[in-house]
């Protein structure tokens, strides 16, 4: 089976890569998580949240000198300081730890978690049906931030706790969405085939109908990271997200808030950030969409 | 030789905000191992609900179904899975019944892979190719997705994944329907060589009187979820004893113009099947019913051997 895996994902790269916009997304999130990693070669976490008030609102490009683990150095504010004086560029690498997993740990919960359940809704229907749909709506009817905030309140701030109350919100969109894809799937006459070749109703509901029926979740799971990271930054900025001092984008650019007239560096990097990896995702969903549909290969 | 499948008063009914819809009301027939059942009807006329619920793939409502010595309704789960080795469906339209992300090696290696047929890959995928053999379909396909392939083709792979688990019967609903003209005949003509080879029994659903006598042994009738009329094919072409089957078979185009005086059997449009009158179904647009039709349910009776008929007046009207 190995080896058919292999001539397969060669096949998928094949046309995925015909997108040459998807190629790009990639890239950008290639570069992020490189960017992430390396964190801690580029900057110091001590450095990027310790005090350096001399050198507040200091200029792109700047040079200054800052104390650094004890010793002092002449450093480069490649994209300024903020109103601590902290390094923007090595905040919004360090950020970009936070970010990224927010972005693609809360989508992939609600995804899965929400995706089977409304896989499960739309395929038994009857009283399961109900009883899903109904819990949906109510998750539906509070709004997410309130709700976000009362599990977080509940649970306490801490990162992990941050990461299930944004899976928890995100998750009534998928579950119907992926219902009434099934919805659609389920009467066809290929899965009755299935059926009729003595395909149990787990193999039916994951080989053949949910494959067809992934395009529209693919495009809202993109747009569901963007959410996401949208979403901690709101909490952060209501102090039960990542607390401060530590680096996240939501919280850069809400300190920021203030200085948008007097230093716009601080508060437009943060944004391009998220901006580029929203974008990023996006053409990565385009181009997953493109090459998953077989109709498309050539 | 035997039945290899019996249906006895099998009924599926279904429930729609005007009431029950009697899609199939009492189907009783038996199929002889080998031969090939043709069943006729217009449309809406439950054969292929019929077809279905022999297999399970719509619940019956009532009846019995034995086929190879098992009572089919009394399977459930994993007996049922396994019953559907022997049973297959080569469906109407080969444009929907193939999963669209399937290559067509995998649309015919799915049911070995559901039954877990073969442990090694190279043994699955050797049977696959054997059954592309069969169907006729070349090779350089192997990788090919349906959307890529004209319907005759696309029907070779329905009918290649229905012989893949070496069924002993198979329900062919309506298998060239959607299909050219030129194109039907080959695909009957592989049905029909596959028959002899592989010694398979079927049930031929179809709504085409020419394609149904091509290939039946022996054709039932239905009107309304009802048998009216069966006998063995050719006898059926040559005497109708039914009303509803001399309209059926008077209905076929002629190739002369005017050759044929059509008879006026029919009259007014296919009633409805939710809750319908007791009594005869064909009564409303019957030209010779009288009173005594719509007062019980005509039985299904051997008026000659082998020729049975649903029909109080059938000798009066003959």
């Amino acid at each position: 089976m190995e080896q058919k895996y292999k001539g397969e994902f060669a096949e998928f790269w094949k046309r995925y890569r015909r997108n040459r916009l998807a190629v790009v997304g990639l890239a950008l999130i290639g570069l992020y998580v490189i960017l992430a990693l390396g964190a801690d070669l580029l900057y110091s976490y001590d450095f990027i949240t310790g005090n350096q008030i001399p050198n507040a609102f200091s200029g792109i490009a700047s040079f200054a000198e800052v104390e650094d683990g004890g010793t002092v150095r002449r450093h480069l504010y490649l994209l300024g300081a903020d109103n601590f004086g902290r390094d923007v560029a090595g905040r919004i690498i360090h950020g970009a730890r936070v970010s990224l997993i927010i972005g693609f740990v809360t989508v992939a919960f609600a995804v899965v978690i929400g995706g089977s359940l409304g896989a499960v809704a739309g395929y038994y229907g009857r009283r399961l049906e109900t009883v899903i749909m109904r819990g949906a709506d109510i998750l539906l009817a509070i709004p997410n931030i309130l709700f976000a905030l009362a599990i977080v309140a509940a649970l306490g701030p801490s990162f992990r706790n941050l990461l299930l109350a944004i899976g928890i919100t995100s998750l009534p969109v998928y579950v119907r969405l992926v219902r009434a894809s099934v919805m659609t799937v389920k009467d066809q006459e290929y899965v009755e085939a299935a059926r009729a070749q003595g395909a149990s109703d787990f193999r039916i509901i994951l080989i053949h109908i949910i494959p067809n029926c992934m395009a529209p979740v693919i495009v809202q799971a993109t747009l569901g990271i963007a959410q996401s990271i949208l979403s901690a930054a709101s909490l952060s900025f209501l102090g039960l997200g990542i607390q401060p001092p530590s680096p996240e984008w939501g919280n850069m650019l809400s300190e920021a808030r203030s200085y948008i007239i007097s230093a716009p560096h601080t508060l437009i990097f943060p944004g391009l950030a998220i901006m580029t990896v929203i974008l990023a995702y996006n053409l990565i969903g385009d181009g997953l969409r493109d090459a998953l549909d077989p109709k498309l290969k050539r | 030789m035997s039945d290899i499948l019996s249906v006895r008063g099998l009924k599926k009914y279904f429930n729609t905000p005007h009431g029950m819809l009697h899609a199939v009301d009492g189907l009783s027939l038996d199929i002889e191992e080998g031969s090939t059942l043709g069943m006729v009807g217009e449309s809406g006329c439950g054969k292929t609900t019929a077809g279905r619920a022999i297999l399970r793939l719509a619940e019956p409502s009532a009846g019995t179904i034995t086929f190879d010595g098992e009572d089919v309704l009394a399977k459930t789960g994993k007996d049922l899975r396994k019953l559907r080795e022997k049973m297959q469906i080569i469906f109407q339209d080969p444009y929907s019944s193939l999963n669209p992300r399937m290559s067509i090696s995998r649309l015919i290696a799915e049911p070995l892979i559901i039954h877990r047929r073969y442990a090694r890959k190279a043994d699955l995928e050797n049977r696959v190719k054997e059954l592309m053999d069969t169907v006729e379909l070349t090779m350089r396909l192997y990788n090919s997705y349906p959307h890529e392939l004209d319907g005759g083709r696309r029907q070779r792979i329905g009918i290649a994944r229905a012989l893949a688990l070496d069924p002993k019967f198979i329900v062919c609903d309506e298998p060239v329907s959607a299909l050219d003209v030129s194109v039907q005949a080959q695909i009957l003509n592989l049905m029909q060589d596959l028959q002899e080879r592989l010694s398979l029994t079927y049930l031929f659903v179809t709504h085409d009187m020419s394609v149904v006598r091509h290939i039946s042994d022996k054709i039932v009738v239905m009107y309304l979820g009802q048998v009216v009329e069966k006998a063995p094919s050719d006898v059926l072409f040559e005497e109708q004893l039914h009303p509803y089957t001399k309209a059926l078979i008077a209905a076929i185009p002629s190739p002369m113009p005017g050759s044929m005086e059509k008879p006026k059997i029919l009259k007014g449009e296919l009633k409805s099947p939710i809750e319908p009158k007791p009594g005869c179904r064909f009564a409303p647009r019957c030209v010779h019913a009288r009173k005594v039709c719509t007062e019980a349910d005509p039985d299904l009776r051997e008026l000659r051997p082998g020729r049975f008929v649903a029909c109080c007046r059938a000798e009066e009207i003959l």
